[in-house]
This record gives C-alpha cells, structure tokens and sequence, in this order.
C-alpha cells in the first residue's frame, strides 16, 4: 500500500451530447493514490464535481465489469488507448503508473467517425454490433447436444481461435489506428470462426458480409502501422488481419 | 444476402490495398533491375552507353516496361488518393494530445514519402530521360555517361538524389513487408524473416542507387578526357 498520494492535473473532453461541440477542461485532483484504479480516480473526480456543484457536472465515461473482461471502458489517456500499460484495460491500470512522471493527464475519447461521441467520454460502439450481425449465422446441429469432442480440432487451431476470440470489443484499436480502422476487430471476428471447423460453410460469405459492413460504417483501412495490436488490452495480433486479407481475396475469386 | 451479391473486392478498401501491393511489387522489381542496369556505370562508358542503345533498339522491351510501369504508378497512385480520402473521412476530429506505439518512422512516411518520390520521379525523368535543358543544360541523347556525369559533379543535384533515396528506402522499409501482410501470405512464422528480407532489400537499394551520385561526385568514375 503507498500510503502517500499525489496530486494531478486533468485535462478532459467535455461534450455535451452527440453532435454538440466539445472541449477539453481542466481539472485539479488531490488525493490520488497509487492503488486507485483510473476509474475509481474518475470516480472520485466526479465525487469532487458533485459535492462542489461544479457547472460542468460530473464526467460520464463507460464501464461495467473493472475487470478488463466487459469491453465497455476505454479511454485515451495520453495519446495512448487505455493508458501507457500494453495488455491492460484502463479499469485494470492502476493510478501508480502515473506517480513517478508527468502528473498532468490529457483524457480523450475514442476518436472515429465510426463511434461517434455521445457525451463526454463515451462513444457509441454500435458499428461494432452491426459487423458482427453481419456475419450472419453458423450452421450447426440443432436438437440433443453434441458429444463433447464429436469434431477433432487440433490444438495450435484451437488456441488460434481462442487467441481471437480474447477481443472484448473494446475498441482500443480503432482509437489508436492513426486511419480509424477497424481491421483488428473484424478480422478477430472474422478468424475466431474462421479458424475452426464449425466456421467452414459459412467461411468465405462471411469474411465478405463483415467487410462490407466494417466499410459501410466508415471506418479506415490497414496501412500496417501495428497501433492496434500494441494497445490491443488482449494483445490480438495482427496475424488476424493477415488471415482476413487471405480469406477475402480467396473469397473473391471463388464461386459462391 | 445483397452484401455478398454487390460485394466487389476492387472496390473494398482490401482490395484497393492488394492493388497496391501488386502494383508496388511491379514497381519494386522494376527499381531492382534499374539499379543493376545503372551500376553498370562502373564498367566504363562504352558499357552503360552500350546498354542504354541496347534498350533503345528493343522498343518491346522498352516501351513494354514504360507501359507495364506507367500503370503501375497510376493503380499504386490513385488507389493511394481513394484510401487516403477514406482514412480522413474516417477520423474528422483528431486527438488533442497523440502518441504511437508501435508505427515507425518508415510507416509513417508513406504518404508525404509517395509525394516526394513523384516529384523526384519527374525531375529524374526531365533530367537524364527527356533531357529538358533546364535540369541538365549538358544533356546529350545516347550519352548515358556523361549526362550522369555531368549531373551529378553539381553537388545540389547530387543532394537532391539522395534525399530522395532516403525516402525511397523509407517507402520500400515498410512497403516491402506490406506486400506480404496486405496479400495475406505473411503469418508469425515467416514475419521476421519478410521483415529482414524487406529491410535488406530496401539498404540494398539505397546502398547501390547512392553510390553511383557519390562516386561521380568523389570523382571515382573518371570524367577527365571522357566528357568535356
């Protein structure tokens, strides 16, 4: 436990609604320990902001589980999506990251045409959602339950598979693309079924289905910069995009 | 379902990815060979003017390449233009306060690197192609040598060469990787090894294309009593 706390200067996206125009403000924290969460930080801003009555009102930012398992937090703090710690979701970064430096935090949300923002730091991931409606359906046996290991999968092809299935849909890669691209996600999505046999019939529908879904919700394309996977908070790798770009080019040029 | 149906791989932004891929490979080949043709400057006058004759006696070769490389520049070009349109449109509002973590200095010059190395393109072209006298008043056609030679005793024409080749390493240090990501050949297996290969080519290019300006400049390629 550090028993001493330390004081910070917070620099936050305030907006309003969806559409309306917004800025960043800034505010002053004392008190913050090293143990806190940077959620629980916000919290206890927002405590501040309240008790103050602060016209700005308190920050409304997303989270769930403070876990890192939900998907729904998720900020840039820094110019970095969920903070400076690769393979952590801002509600698992702890605040001792930020005792020892710069003790001026500039916290935005995730910036994309793509997830628009509905007020302050929460954005509207519902682009996501309509990727993966898109894909569509999995043919599988319907009736008793099947035998626990009727379907022989290797072991490198099931983890392969579990690695993509890890994304939590965050977002993180998108904020962090320097093109707003969505590749990471859709092609983790695309992989997780891909990777398997009960993913085969649907396969190559699929991959094209999501594509023109993660296009349509404008979203960038890849230009290989590997932002994604190093903010990535379950640290999915870009071998997934890979895979997609294979998957949609064999898709192109067989027959339906 | 009517995404399969419309869905047309040239027009997605995959695809237009995978034309560049190929028409960056086009291009990639065609610089190897153009560097092997110029190192040639080495073996003497009679060698590289020879050359250069050789390629103007075989229109098929030639203008078989120009066109092949012309369309290549323009699908690498335009595809370029539309995705760039595509990423801007795609973040209107930027971050107050950005960082990155894992881009490189490679990555990140690919844009502006493009519009440099278009630039250089044409300039090299007026220069030792067309020989518009403006950028070479010496300029003799067929004189591969001693245009060469004269271009590049000037020392600023010399430094504009390899500014621009430091961009072209640049382009093809993360361009030639991006080949096998964006055609989806790579995987972690072979990553590493695509990644050195691309590197190595790229220093092989920069290596070789610099040398030619700085031993005209050092005076390595003899000039006196060949071109006056």
């Amino acid at each position: 436990m550090s028993a001493s706390t330390f004081k910070l200067t917070l620099h936050i996206w305030r907006q309003k609604q969806r559409g309306a125009r917004g800025e960043m403000k800034q505010y002053e924290l004392d008190g913050v320990s090293g143990d806190m969460s940077f959620l629980e930080m916000l919290d206890v801003l927002n405590e501040k902001l309240i008790t103050e009555k602060h016209p700005d009102g308190p920050v409304a930012f997303d989270h769930d589980c403070r876990e890192g398992i939900c998907g729904m937090c998720g900020v840039v703090v820094n110019g970095e999506a969920h903070g400076p710690q690769a393979g952590t979701t801002c509600c698992q970064l702890h605040m001792r990251t930020f005792e020892h430096g710069e003790h001026e935090l500039w916290i935005e949300p995730w910036r994309a045409d793509a997830f628009p923002v509905l007020k302050d730091l929460i954005v509207d991931r519902t682009a996501f959602d309509r990727i993966i409606q898109a894909g569509g359906y999995v043919s599988v046996h319907t009736g008793s339950a099947p035998d626990g290991n009727a379907i022989p999968i290797g072991k490198n092809e099931a983890e392969l598979s579990m690695d993509a299935a890890a994304c939590i849909g965050c977002g993180a890669c998108v904020a962090a693309c320097p093109n707003a691209s969505a590749m990471l996600f859709t092609s983790a999505k695309v992989a997780q079924l891909a990777l398997l046999p009960q993913g085969q019939p649907e396969r190559f529908t699929r991959v094209k289905k999501m594509v023109a879904q993660m296009e349509k919700e404008g979203f960038g394309y890849c230009t290989n910069h590997k932002e994604c996977e190093a903010v990535c908070p379950k640290e999915i790798s870009v071998q997934f995009i890979t895979q997609l770009n294979r998957d949609l080019l064999r898709a192109s040029v067989r027959r339906d | 379902m009517a995404t399969t149906d419309t869905f047309r791989f040239t027009q997605s932004m995959v695809g237009k990815k995978a034309i560049m891929a190929v028409s960056g490979t086009v291009m990639f080949g065609w610089i190897f060979v153009h560097m092997i043709g110029n190192l040639q400057i080495y073996a003497g006058p009679q060698k590289i003017n020879d050359y250069g004759k050789f390629l103007h006696d075989t229109p098929a070769l030639l203008w078989g390449s120009r066109i092949v490389l012309l369309f290549a520049v323009l699908a690498h070009v335009f595809s370029a233009l539309s995705l760039y349109g595509t990423a801007r449109s795609a973040r209107t509002e930027g971050y107050r306060k950005s960082n990155t973590r894992a881009a490189t200095v490679a990555s990140k010059s690919m844009r502006y690197g493009g519009i440099v190395l278009v630039a250089f393109i044409v300039y090299h072209l007026a220069q030792l192609t067309w020989g518009v006298k403006a950028t070479l008043p010496q300029f003799v056609f067929g004189d591969v040598y001693c245009n060469v030679v004269h271009a590049f005793k000037i020392w600023w024409i010399t430094a504009i060469y390899l500014v621009a080749q430091v961009f072209l390493f640049l382009h093809l240090y993360h361009g030639v990787w991006s080949v096998f990501q964006t055609l989806g050949v790579n995987s972690p297996r072979w990553d590493e090894r695509f990644q050195l290969g691309a590197k190595g080519f790229a220093a092989l290019v920069l290596v070789g294309n610099c040398s030619i300006p700085v031993a005209v400049l050092a005076g390595i390629v003899p000039s006196a009593g060949i071109c006056s």
